[in-house]
């Protein structure tokens, strides 16, 4: 297992609307202690923590600050990613390769329910052209999913199979997605995933360290990520650039073809239809039979920037023990212009 | 058993306060031009990037993917950080591993920051704690101030040998093309009469705010040997951090923990016993005049408290034994996001014997700090010698 990473330990918060029972760094210790706990080592034996977070939703600048010494950085290296957190798992990855041995916590934390979504959507617009004009990302969302013209019908069902499974939210059928309020054409308000607050955290770890902690592994056997182009005249109905990603992250795990367990990162309905066709992986009926987000993905409640890793725990409890193969996959962005793809493999 | 990395080429824009005759994505174009012309290379021969700037200075969110068109990234591998003064060389470390690991083969790292188009004290302020820290913490200068009257009462260290560093940084800044502040004329009188931010830091003793950015081009084993007649072996790549809040680590610039941490790993994966013998030139993270001072001795450039007098004799300067920012320093350019790259960017060219105007003879070694606050420190030791 030289030159190899294994996930050795995972931890994950009680994802709500609103978490005010605890604070960031509360928050993000509740994922990490988890994590450690799991894997049976403690903050001592950390090398290293690579974090993810987004200033803007944080209210804070270089918002790793709020956790890097609960996830054991002190006097030790703490790299923060700036997108989803499947691109800090990737990181962790190359770091623990460089290396060749440690132990690595990747963690990352969002409470979407301290920040308005509106001020920082509108940060997220290009400042000569657009802010002025006071959009939003459900604006843009409603433009792109006119454009790829999925059905009322499918995008609920792609809601309720979400919700269906969620450990934190109560289900919702297809017509109750369809009855919500209108909020840019097309969309109805429930088509956004909800704004959650949690955090998540995994141990990574070398071949022989893995061995000895004897905890069941899963190894990060490739991962892949491109950043699209910004613009709005673009092909709005392409998912090319995850097309791109997923193909990068294949050729580094060197595997010919995707796995039977896909976990999709998807802000809106229309995107999750408009990305398993990009992945080749099926319509409606793979989110309601399970071939897509078994757990629900971010409809089930997985915070944004978190949900990435928190997809990586769904699929690492789903291969430990096993010698299955599961793809995960993140995105940030107004309308997600930057995807990561990881693969996963049972040890 | 991971690669064999080293910094091949370098680009940086001409700093200045207010760069109103450019966009921020044609700012960084200037140094990633500059940086991939220098070896006759496009963007679509590099592998990967990874860009390094604080959303909140500029208030621009997602600012990778709002630049990916202007900088002809869209559909390339980016990797966006975000980790405040640290950044620059955060990006340059982030290659390393990119590239030892195997995931990547060329690797460009971007910096940048257009402060006069944003707020950085104002996003600054956001860094503390918001409930225990923020109602005290104004931006980085009163923050500075308090650590900076510690470290003077404990080292000894005068506002006359804090000023000679002030000097040196902007005198050797005129033998660098893209240094923003320039001062040939300026004296140690000079800084001593100038305004008092807050005690005992005054204006010259501070550094500028800058607009402008810096890229540097790292590549494998072979290939770094194809790009660059000399290339700049990475020999170390450390980061360190200490405790966050303010009163965990009283002393912070009079014992930078970071950095102590920081140069002992890295000196002892380079093999370095005697830094002022064994490195031929370093390019230092100082925000101020005195936090030079207080890293000669966290470096071990100098015996612990004895920062003053390694200024007052001459070690540091560009005839000295082990010259210390001979591009001007932080305190000649600052455009936060881009800073540490630069020193990075120095570092390199002065290894790679390119560093026209301001070249140290025989450069073998070099070494290049990012600084965060004291909390944060990133470490870099360049050599002529492939490891």
């Amino acid at each position: 297992m030289s030159g190899d990473a294994f996930i050795v330990g995972f931890g994950e918060t009680r994802h709500a609307p609103t978490r005010d029972d605890a604070n960031t760094t509360e928050l993000a210790y509740e994922a990490v202690s988890a994590a450690l706990a799991d894997a049976g080592v403690t903050l001592h034996d950390v090398t290293a923590v690579v974090s993810a977070s987004l200033d803007f939703w944080e209210g804070r600048t270089i918002s790793s600050m709020a956790v890097n010494e609960i996830a054991g950085a002190t006097f030790k290296s703490e790299s923060k990613i700036s997108a989803d957190s499947a691109q800090a798992l990737a990181y962790a990855t190359a770091r623990l390769k460089t290396d060749g041995e440690g132990l690595i916590v990747v963690v990352t934390h969002c409470k979407e329910s301290q920040a308005d979504p509106h001020i920082i959507d509108l940060a997220g617009f290009d400042p000569y052209y657009h802010r002025a004009l006071d959009p939003d990302e459900t604006v843009i969302a409603g433009f792109q999913a006119a454009q790829l013209g999925y059905s009322l019908d499918e995008r609920s069902r792609v809601v309720a199979a979400g919700r269906k499974n969620s450990p934190w939210l109560a289900p919702l059928s297809a017509a109750d997605v369809a009855a919500s309020p209108e909020t840019s054409s097309p969309l109805h308000a429930l088509e956004r995933a909800p704004r959650m607050d949690g955090a998540c955290a995994v141990i990574l770890t070398d071949g022989a360290t893995a061995k000895r902690l004897g905890r069941p592994a899963v190894r990060v056997a490739g991962s892949g990520t491109t950043t699209g182009s910004y613009w709005l005249d673009r092909d709005l109905t392409s998912a090319n650039d995850l097309t791109v990603a997923f193909s990068r992250a294949l050729e580094s795990a060197g595997w010919s073809d995707a796995p039977d367990h896909v976990e999709l990162t998807t802000p809106y309905a229309h995107q999750a239809l408009l990305f398993a066709r990009a992945l080749g992986t099926g319509g409606v009926e793979a989110f309601e039979d399970g071939t897509i987000s078994p757990a629900g993905g971010q409809f089930a409640g997985r915070p944004g920037v978190v949900a990435g890793l928190s997809g990586v725990i769904y699929a690492v409890k789903a291969l430990q023990g096993t010698s299955n193969r599961a793809l995960c996959h993140g995105t940030t962005g107004l309308l997600a212009q930057s995807h990561h793809v990881i693969c996963l493999e049972g040890a | 058993m991971s690669r064999a990395v080293a910094g091949v080429a370098v680009g940086q824009t001409h700093h200045a306060s207010r760069r109103t005759d450019v966009s921020m994505p044609e700012m960084i174009r200037e140094a990633i031009d500059r940086c991939l012309d220098s070896r006759g290379l496009r963007i679509k021969d590099v592998d990967a990037f990874v860009l390094g700037n604080m959303e909140m200075f500029e208030g621009i969110n997602y600012v990778e993917q709002w630049m990916s068109d202007a900088l002809g990234l869209a559909g390339k591998q980016v990797w966006k950080l975000n980790n405040g003064g640290t950044v620059g060389a955060s990006t340059a470390i982030t290659a390393y591993n990119l590239i030892a690991s195997g995931y990547h083969d060329r690797v460009l790292c971007v910096g940048f920051e257009k402060q006069s188009e944003g707020s950085t004290q104002s996003a600054i302020t956001t860094v503390g704690d918001p409930i225990w820290e923020r109602a005290v913490m104004a931006g980085a200068i009163g923050n500075f101030a308090a650590m900076t009257s510690v470290y003077v009462n404990e080292s000894g260290a005068t506002a006359e040998q804090a000023a000679k560093v002030a000097v040196k940084a902007r005198r050797n800044a005129c033998n660098n093309e893209y240094a923003h502040l320039k001062l040939p004329n300026i004296t140690v009188q000079e800084v001593l009469d100038s305004d008092m931010l807050a005690y005992p830091v005054r204006k010259l003793d501070m550094c500028p705010s800058s607009d402008g950015a810096a890229a540097v081009l790292f590549a494998a084993e072979d290939d770094a040997k194809k790009l660059s007649p000399r290339p700049a072996w990475v020999h170390a790549a450390v980061v360190a951090h200490d405790q966050q809040y303010m009163g965990d680590s009283p002393k912070r610039l009079a014992e930078m923990r970071s950095l102590i941490e920081a140069r002992t790993k890295a000196y002892k994966i380079a093999g370095i016993t005697d830094p002022v013998k064994e490195l031929d030139v370093a390019e230092v993270y100082e925000p101020a005049s005195y936090a030079e001072l207080a890293m000669y001795e966290c470096l071990a450039f100098c015996p612990k408290g004895g920062g003053g007098a390694h200024i007052d004799a001459g070690v540091s300067e560009m005839d000295g034994e082990l010259p210390v920012n001979p591009s001007g320093g932080v305190l000649s350019t600052n455009p936060v996001g881009a800073t540490a790259l630069i020193r990075v960017a120095e570092a390199t060219l002065q290894t790679m014997n390119e560093a026209t105007g301001h070249q140290v003879p025989n450069v073998r070694r070099a070494l290049a700090t990012g600084y965060g606050g004291n909390a944060w420190t990133d470490l870099m030791i360049l050599g002529t010698e492939r490891l």
